[in-house]
């Protein structure tokens, strides 16, 4: 990873977050859709749901990496601009889950991309989730000061 | 020579920080009360301040396909018209090319603008989402403006045989639009004004007029692929933009100062002006954005459309027909 510009000291302040689904049963989605409402708010810690991997901090991605959408999520990965930090939320993107042993997928996650933080449970509490993005935060705060 | 472009550039520096800081204050005001309206705590005000920062700092990725000096152009382009704009338009204190320019030079201003994010979007990033916004942008851009101009010229033409200079904003100061002529006229000016609020609705791309760069639809439209720095740019431009609207709207409608009232002038009086400006700024970006934003859902493009031209439009022309009467009859 390229080296982290002094101007990054307040990334931890507003990560932005880009969503991927890789085949998820979508009750993932549902949970991380449950974090930004009035009862969790991640906005008050500055977080966004963006719409675009290019505006994107920090990538939630849910789901074994079925067949299909092995390129895509490369793609989007590689669309991210650095510094970028992966969440694999959910059992099924952490460890194939209920899917493992199944023909069509290529997870889990991490022999595809790069993976920060593991987000375990069948599907996550909305609170695990965001625990796992205050601990991508904290990561992106310890590149940004050299630690790691 | 070189001493005058030199004022210049100072003067462009001094609009840039006030109107910037202004913007984003705004914009974080905004944000907290959208989420306070709608049951949340809200990011902290200075949050618009923390991602312009961080975009600051990120990687600034250009596309493969794209036409690169075009692209990172666009961004540039759009800020540097809406710090011109606002070097015409007082912010509290007369401006500073306040003998130049004029109305029609402002609206072409922010026309340019949206059309520096349509440069940037659909010729350069070879995206399809992009060239999808753009399309909707360049929609949007010919619904409003024809509201917008019925009242700009409208008002010119009404306020023409008081001052000497009907299309310059400091002839707006000196005439009070609301208590000129009678009832007629008071009705008339007050709905011109309503439509003008609706305009910077439309003009900003605020709630129901997200169009452009709907988020569910089509992954952010405009701005898709715009990251790093020239997004910040961007993000910079449109909340000065904010700022600039609404200070247009305070200028043709409410420019009457606070400090000849009260009676305190010199540089007091210039600061007091100043807050009673962000308050009246303030009062109108909550109507006219943060409200509408919480209350109302995105509209399809033809809704939009048929909105500008057939009921606003038709609106704003009855407003223009009482005034007329009354200075006519
Ligand atoms: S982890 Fe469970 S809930 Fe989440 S996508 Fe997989 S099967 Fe569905």
């Amino acid at each position: 990873m390229a080296p982290i510009p002094k101007l990054l000291k307040y990334l931890g302040r507003s990560p932005w977050i880009y969503h991927i689904n890789t085949g998820s049963c979508n009750s993932c989605d549902i949970e991380i859709v449950a974090v930004l409402t009035p009862r969790y708010d991640a906005e008050r810690f500055g977080v966004v749901l963006v719409e675009s991997p290019r505006h994107a901090d920090i990538l939630l991605v849910t789901g074994p990496v079925c067949h299909q959408n092995l390129d895509r999520v490369k793609r989007v990965y590689e669309q991210t601009p650095d510094p970028k930090m992966v969440i694999a939320v959910g059992a099924c993107s952490s460890t194939n889950g209920v899917f493992d042993g199944s023909y069509c997928i290529d997870g889990p996650l991490d022999d595809v991309i790069p993976v920060d933080v593991y987000v375990i449970g069948c599907p996550p509490r909305p609170e695990n989730i965001l625990f796992g993005v205050v601990k991508a935060i904290q990561k992106l705060n310890a590149l940004a000061e050299g630690e790691i | 020579m070189l001493f005058e472009v030199k004022i210049c550039l100072y003067l462009l520096g001094i609009s840039l920080f006030y109107t910037g800081f202004l913007g984003f204050l705004f914009s974080g005001i905004d944000r907290k009360l959208v989420a306070r309206m709608q049951g949340r705590v809200g990011p902290p005000i200075r949050q618009p301040f923390l991602d312009f920062i961080k975009l600051c700092g990120k990687e600034d990725i250009i596309p493969h396909d794209a036409t690169a000096w075009l692209f990172k152009f666009a961004p540039v382009l759009a800020l540097a018209s809406v710090i011109t704009v606002m070097l015409y338009i007082p912010v509290g204190f007369s401006p500073i090319f306040a003998y130049f320019g004029d109305l029609i030079l402002i609206l072409y201003l922010l026309t340019l603008t949206s059309l520096a994010i349509v440069i940037g979007a659909s010729s350069s990033s070879s995206s399809l989402f992009a060239a999808l916004g753009a399309q909707r942008e360049l929609v949007m851009l010919i619904s409003c403006k024809v509201p917008l101009a019925i009242i700009i010229f409208g008002l010119a033409w009404r306020i023409n045989p008081l001052v000497d200079v009907p299309f310059s904003l400091l002839s707006f100061s000196q005439v009070n639009l609301w208590i000129m002529a009678g009832p007629l006229t008071f009705i008339g000016v007050a709905m011109l004004f309503f439509t003008f609020l609706c305009c910077i609705t439309g003009e900003l791309s605020a709630g129901p007029f997200d169009i452009a760069k709907a988020k569910t639809e089509i992954a952010g439209g405009t701005l898709v692929e715009y990251s790093g720095r020239s997004l910040a740019t961007f993000k910079l431009a449109e909340a000065i933009k904010m700022i600039a609207i609404s200070s247009l709207a305070v200028a043709l409608f409410f420019p009457m100062p606070l400090s000849n009232i009260v009676g305190i002038d010199g540089l007091l009086g210039i600061l007091l002006d100043c807050l009673f400006h962000i308050l009246k700024i303030f009062l109108i970006i909550f109507v006219s954005i943060s409200v509408v934003r919480t209350v109302m859902a995105r509209l399809k493009i033809t809704q939009a459309v048929r909105f500008y031209w057939f009921v606003l439009t038709p609106f704003a022309l009855t407003g223009l027909i009482f005034i007329m009467i009354e200075y006519l009859v």
